[in-house]
């Protein structure tokens, strides 16, 4: 415990060093460890795919401890497809079965020559052979791997085919069907040639005040086992959201040409729960758990299952690719699954693909919106990097970038990274949301539609830029603690129970305040890894793509809303303004330093990074 | 006589019953400590899933099995007598339910005692897959 295995692909070697409070401190654990060990250990330049870059998977304090949603872990790496700060958190098991190996967090490094997985078996740490499970989909990997280790309860990390064939959204499957899916870490793993992480583990997780984590649980898994939510949560998980969001104009149809999708029905947690769900699979010490498992019945898919489908992927292979049924979506989920790609940049990469083709920039696509069999043939093609699949593996940003011109207003990305499932014209708050996220367009860090839809759908006012920061704050904290943050965003679980279960866990008094700082310090020193590569980058970089400032929306009751340029650049400035940032999005030094970040600034003068000073 | 019925098709293989149950008996938490287990199999074009637990069988597989006396039935659930177990592992083996178990720091073997009659697991699983039955 309180060790971090360091895995030198290279020299095939493994060295541990124990936490230093530093990191245990002032970064708590997940994505703060992953930010702060790639500023000090991969500078500027490293290419992804390069021995140079490393990937840190990293628990959290809270990971395995007796409290809801405890059972996840956050990846870590430079992005192949941004280029800079890119993570990624998975649900499962994988954390608590490291944590029980031993350690809280692993990194990986170099570069092996021939297919390796990674084995963390009880304080023993190996590089293994992998020839034999190379080629294999995620889930048939992990499968095999447990059963040649014969150990049922050990959990594993694995990529696919498109990992391997280097796809730049590439993603990491856990237990069956969670996925690290975003910012293409599989990729990064598949350019070291790791199949697999493997870890099983028997020791207890040292708590320190058992008592009172056993009091703080129970109170909150009473909280959770009483809300009317959690038996929602349990029937259809997020795919509850699909109706919403078509309700409310944020469902991405269509490549995000249109937010109300006409057979929403069709994809809806409604049809999950009544043709195809077969159970539930919940994460680690989960009080509602939400995944589910879907199984297609009939028809020419029949006998696929898979996990899920959760919203994002309903909405971005389904709704946004204009697929037809939850058995479509089940089918592509399984085949995105198993071929490791991640299905919300997949979902946005196929659509984007076909309207160029529509608009005659992209001939070689043969699929359209709706045709299931030629949507299929395209995934797989990019997941082996054939035809027109080779090109499309890099993502929306580069292709349109090669095709200029119209391609560059439908590429719907921000910094490199695929918009996720809303639809924002009609909601300025998550459209900052997604303009300001420290990994590119993801929802996860501030899920803001929420305050739109209460506070109005075409306003700008100054407090939802306090909002987006205030949740990218929150939100980020989760996992750095790494746990689930839907029994608070969901059931309203307060958040003062963190606060209790983390003093029961570590010992160490904290006050929620003081947690959500460390949030804005990590904030800030994944905004100077951006800095740090592209000393270039200015606001034009936080802005969604021109099709939401340019096409009005076509239909429901924001028919012709679109997102107004000037009110934006108003509310960005509004949200520099409070983050202390100047008006290109750069921390000022003071800022830096009031957060404990003077080395960030020192590194950035060296490198002629500017900041202003106030 | 109490005993704890599992509804296999509703477990969501969480481990809550597993971490509660390790908590119960030793203030440890470790899963792997625990007289219950969830597991999951992904088979071909299906998903199988386990829960592993002393269902206080019929045939008493476990007592039947062991050499040297260390379980018994006492008309309630098995009790274990952990001077007299050698580690053996035949309890285990003879479980028709895979619900005994052991682990490396703990000299005994780990079989469900139904918390003395108020299972933590059941109260706590989330999916209400876990019921307590009552004669």
């Amino acid at each position: 415990m309180n060790k971090i295995a360091r895995v030198d692909l290279t020299k095939r070697e493994v060295r541990v060093q124990g936490l230093d409070s530093e990191l245990v401190l002032n970064y708590i654990g997940g994505r703060g460890w992953g930010a702060k060990i790639l500023w000090d250990e991969v500078p500027r330049g490293v290419e992804p795919f390069s021995p140079e870059n490393k990937v840190v998977i990293a628990t959290g304090p809270l990971t395995g401890t007796y409290f809801t949603g405890t059972g996840k872990t956050t990846l870590s790496s430079k992005s192949p497809l941004t280029g800079a700060y890119g993570d990624s958190n998975v649900g499962g098991r994988f954390g608590v079965e490291l944590k029980q190996a031993g350690f809280d967090a692993l990194i990986i490094e170099g570069m092996s020559v021939e297919p390796v997985y990674v084995k963390v078996f009880d304080g023993e740490v190996s590089v293994e052979k992998a020839d034999h499970l190379w080629g294999l989909g995620s889930i048939e990997a992990e499968e095999a791997l447990k059963r040649e280790l014969n150990d049922r309860s050990a959990s594993c990390l694995t990529i696919g085919p498109a990992g391997e064939n280097l796809v730049y959204f590439a993603s990491i499957t856990s237990d069956f069907g969670r996925q690290a899916g975003r910012t293409g870490i599989g990729a990064v793993l598949g350019s070291k040639k790791v199949k697999a992480i493997v870890a099983s583990g028997s020791m207890d997780i040292p708590i320190y005040d058992v008592d009172s984590m056993i009091e703080v649980a129970r109170e909150a898994y009473e909280y959770c086992f009483k809300n009317e939510g959690q038996r929602a949560w349990i029937r259809q998980g997020t795919m509850q959201l699909i109706l919403w969001s078509n309700e409310n104009s944020a469902l991405p149809t269509r490549n995000m040409s249109e937010a109300i999708y006409e057979k929403a029905e069709m994809i809806s947690g409604d049809a999950m729960e009544s043709k195809v769900k077969i159970g539930n699979h919940g994460c680690f010490g989960c009080a509602m758990p939400c995944g589910q498992i879907s199984k297609v019945k009939e028809g020419k898919f029949a006998g696929t299952v898979v996990e899920g489908p959760e919203y994002e992927t309903a909405a971005m292979i389904g709704s946004n690719c204009a697929l037809n049924s939850i058995e479509e979506v089940v089918k592509l989920n399984r085949l995105c699954d198993e071929l490791g790609l991640d299905t919300i940049s997949t979902g946005s990469v196929v659509a984007f693909a076909i309207e160029c083709k529509r608009r005659g920039l992209l001939k070689e696509v043969e699929a359209d919106f709706g045709d299931v069999d030629g949507i299929i043939r395209l995934v797989e093609d990019i997941a082996y990097r054939r035809g027109i699949g080779g090109l499309l593996a890099q993502g929306t940003k580069r292709v349109a970038e090669r095709l200029g011109g119209e391609a560059v207003k439908i590429a719907m990305q921000i910094k490199g990274l695929e918009i996720s499932a809303y639809e924002s014209r009609a909601a300025p708050a998550m459209a900052l949301a997604y303009g300001t996220c420290d990994i590119g367009a993801h929802h996860n860090r501030a899920w803001a539609i929420t305050y739109d839809i209460k506070v109005g759908r075409t306003s700008y006012t100054p407090d939802k830029a306090k909002w987006v920061i205030y949740l990218q704050h929150v939100r980020s904290l989760f996992d750095m603690l790494t746990c689930c943050r839907l029994p608070w965003v969901e059931l309203s679980l307060p958040l003062t129970y963190y606060e209790e279960l983390y003093r029961a866990v570590t010992g160490i008094d904290r006050k929620f305040d003081d947690l959500l700082l460390v949030a804005e310090r990590v904030y800030n020193l994944t905004r100077c890894i951006w800095l740090r590569e592209y000393p270039y980058m200015d606001r034009s970089w936080d802005y969604p793509p021109p099709r939401w400032f340019e096409e009005g929306l076509p239909l429901g009751p924001f028919k012709g809303v679109k997102l107004d340029r000037e009110s934006y650049g108003r509310l960005l400035d509004e949200y520099y303004r409070l983050r202390g940032w100047d008006r290109n999005g750069r921390p000022t030094k003071s800022k830096l330093r009031s957060l404990g970040l003077g080395f960030v600034v020192k590194e950035l003068e060296k490198l002629g990074v500017d900041l202003s000073e106030e | 006589m109490m005993r704890l019925d599992v509804l296999e098709d509703k477990c969501a293989v969480c481990g809550v019953c597993e971490l509660t149950c390790a908590l119960t008996h030793f203030k440890a938490n470790n899963p792997k400590k625990s007289a219950i287990r969830a597991e999951m199999w992904v088979l071909k074009d299906d998903v199988r899933i386990r829960v592993r637990v002393c269902r206080i069988c019929e045939e008493k597989a476990c007592v039947k099995a062991c050499p040297s006396g260390a379980l018994r039935f006492n008309g309630q659930r098995i009790e274990v007598d952990g001077a007299l177990c050698t580690l053996c592992r035949s309890c285990a083996s003879a479980c028709p339910f895979g619900g005994i178990f052991f682990h490396k720091e703990l000299m005994v073997p780990l079989v469900c005692d139904l918390c003395g009659g108020d299972p933590q697991c059941a109260k706590m699983c989330p999916m209400g897959a876990l019921r307590v039955v009552k004669p």
